[in-house]
């Protein structure tokens, strides 16, 4: 009994250990698992996933600027070629006559990895495959591709082979791009190319080196267009100058001269030192020391006001105007312009000013009037919109969407911002004003010219000048400023030989004015000074 | 009795063992086909991203403007052919 007993235990433990099994096979059977890898063509798909595709660039409409776009690659392992001979006629007669096939030596080598064709179709792949060798595959890659070509290049930057930034925007913000994400910009296309056209005339028809050219939102610092000329095709990597490469509107650093005279009538007016209706005499150069001496172009032999100073751009004038405020103030205003700082911006091309600050008052002067301080068109451009938008801060941006709103700091009072607007819209449309050929038909265009002789090795130079020219529109009720600079324009037959600002800047200012403000949805204006509201300052002519 | 409970029971997992086969084999396939369709997708991603390459290199403004002047003659606009829907009507009114 006891055996039979133990028998039968020793079943039941059996007989429940095989339900056991069964059960647990028969559950993992009815399990549905996914599998994680199906077939090696899927594995290999997915790497473009794990592979992060740089996001896109688009300008503020939507247009296409920079994207990264696949490409396939035709490689051969030539030591497993069995027909080189073969092969060579099949892949002329896919690819045509003209294919380059420079790589007849290597076929025959024992190689293992030739590049045959860079960015092929897959539908030429298909046929390369037909012709039965073995060895042959496609190498997937991505490249960057610009399709505006030149358009922007200077702002947008390249990327390097492994596809990091290595200027513009693409080194900026490279994080955000190479985490996919899209970058949207305030660049205006249309603008872009409109602006690059018309400056690139001028530069040519005075023979000019190079060129510069901004246009932003005078109220939130939104940057329309960045020209640099000479520029180049940003698909392009080879050969390229320096010169080309160089962002001149951002990077560059010139004496901007008359330009900073607006600054000066901004400090002393804000300061309350000069009056608007102050008398300055001007008759006499100042004489700073036997070989140096401040004077005008055009003599004016009796005393003018400030206004009448800015419009004749009477550099005795600006510096006497400068000596009453003293460097303190002279410097105190510069900082809050932002001459003390680089801009802070979206790209890596920036610079810092290089103002030269010392007791004499020599610097202190010309310094009013624009020599002795480099700044960046950016600058300029940033320091304009301050000065004429009612004096509030601005900060340049190239992002259409910016995540702090700005703060309203006041840098300058209303009032002088009003007055300012008020004499930059004479030195346009007095007929004593300097840049009165910028003057529009449709738009009251208020600016300043500036032209100065180049430093060259540390000597200004006769006959090579800088000019540049800054202002707003409408300047009644400003809500985008300019700034023009070409560097090294000749003297011309049809210029009667002039090369200063007012000859060959200011007649595109108007021109350029008149094609973008509708693209920026201004309407035309009436303007007499006194429908505009501006101060109506009375100019007297140089010679009474 | 028990003969005849033994044979449905083997029946019936037969018939689970059959249908749990079609239903796992079925989804294999089904996962096979999402995979190359993820493949299509991505690939025709690829080709929407070409041609949208392709759209931008050929809608660039310098291209654009060269057509717009050599092949049709246009001119540049001038800011008071731009006009709003309501000025047109007033016009209109103004005049009747």
């Amino acid at each position: 009994m006891e055996n039979i007993k133990k028998t039968k235990f020793k079943l039941l433990i059996c007989s429940i250990s095989f339900f056991m099994v069964y059960f647990g096979v028969a559950s993992s059977m009815l399990m549905i698992k996914p599998k994680e890898k199906i077939n090696k063509e899927s594995n290999f798909k997915l790497t473009e996933n794990k592979l992060k595709i740089r996001g896109n660039i688009y300008d503020n409409n939507g247009y296409l600027i920079a994207t990264t776009i696949r490409k396939h690659d035709l490689i051969i392992n030539p030591s497993v070629l069995r027909d080189p001979k073969k092969f060579e006629i099949e892949f002329k007669k896919i690819f045509g006559k003209q294919a380059s096939f420079n790589f007849k030596d290597k076929l025959h080598s024992d190689l293992k990895y030739l590049k045959v064709k860079k960015n092929i179709s897959i539908k030429d792949y298909n046929k390369i495959l037909k012709i039965g060798e073995p060895g042959i595959k496609l190498e997937e890659s991505y490249i960057r591709k610009y399709p505006g070509k030149s358009l922007a290049a200077h702002i947008i930057g390249k990327v390097d082979i492994d596809g990091n930034g290595i200027s513009g925007v693409e080194k900026k913000l490279n994080n955000k791009l190479s985490s996919s994400k899209d970058i949207h910009l305030t660049i205006d296309s249309g603008i872009q190319n409109i602006f690059k056209k018309l400056l690139l005339e001028q530069i040519s028809k005075f023979q000019a080196d190079a060129g510069a050219g901004i246009i932003m939102n005078a109220n939130n610092g939104k940057i329309k267009s960045i020209i640099s000329l000479p520029d180049y095709d940003n698909n392009i990597n080879n050969n390229l100058q320096k010169k080309q490469v160089f962002n001149n509107a951002t990077k560059g650093l010139y004496e901007l001269g008359s330009t900073l005279k607006i600054f000066t009538a901004a400090m002393a007016i804000e300061s309350g030192k000069v009056k608007d209706d102050q008398l300055i005499d001007v008759s006499s150069p100042i004489l700073l020391s036997k070989s140096q001496k401040i004077s005008d172009i055009k003599k004016i032999n009796f005393p003018i006001n400030l206004p009448e100073i800015i419009v004749h751009s009477s550099n005795i004038g600006t510096a006497k105007i400068a000596t009453s405020l003293g460097h303190h103030i002279q410097k105190k205003y510069f900082n809050l312009l932002g001459f003390n700082q680089k801009v802070d911006i979206e790209i890596v091309e920036t610079s810092l000013p290089s103002i030269r600050y010392d007791n004499h008052p020599s610097s202190l002067m010309s310094k009013s009037y624009g020599y002795g301080i480099q700044i960046s068109p950016l600058h300029l451009s940033k320091a304009t919109a301050i000065t004429l938008n009612g004096g509030k801060l601005v900060t340049p941006t190239l992002l259409k969407k910016k995540k702090k709103p700005e703060k309203n700091i006041q840098v300058l009072s209303k009032k002088t911002s009003k007055k300012l607007r008020s004499i930059l819209y004479l030195v346009v449309n007095d007929k004593n004003g300097t840049g009165k050929s910028a003057k529009s038909f449709y738009y009251p265009i208020g600016g300043k010219t500036g032209t100065v002789k180049k430093l060259i090795d540390g000597k200004y130079s006769n006959t090579e000048n800088i000019v540049a020219f800054t202002g707003a529109f409408p300047i009644h009720k400003p809500e985008y400023v300019f700034t023009i600079v070409i560097d090294q324009p000749k003297p011309q037959k049809f210029s009667a030989m002039r090369n200063t600002a007012g000859w060959v800047i200011a007649p595109m200012v108007g021109k350029l004015i008149n094609r973008i403000s509708p693209i920026l949805k201004i309407k035309p204006s009436n303007f007499l000074s006194s429908e505009l509201g501006l101060k109506r300052y009375k100019i007297r002519g140089a010679s009474l | 009795m028990i003969r005849i409970t033994h044979i449905l029971i083997l029946i019936s997992v037969l018939g689970v063992i059959v249908f749990n086969y079609e239903t796992k084999n079925n989804y294999h396939l089904k996962e096979k086909e999402i995979s190359k369709l993820k493949n299509l997708i991505s690939e025709k991603k690829q080709n929407i991203k070409l041609i949208k390459a392709e759209l931008a290199y050929l809608s660039r403004p310098e291209r654009l403007q060269l057509i717009a002047e050599e092949k049709f003659n246009m001119k540049e606009i001038l800011p008071t052919d731009i006009w709003n829907i309501n000025d047109i009507s007033k016009l209109y009114f103004e005049k009747n």
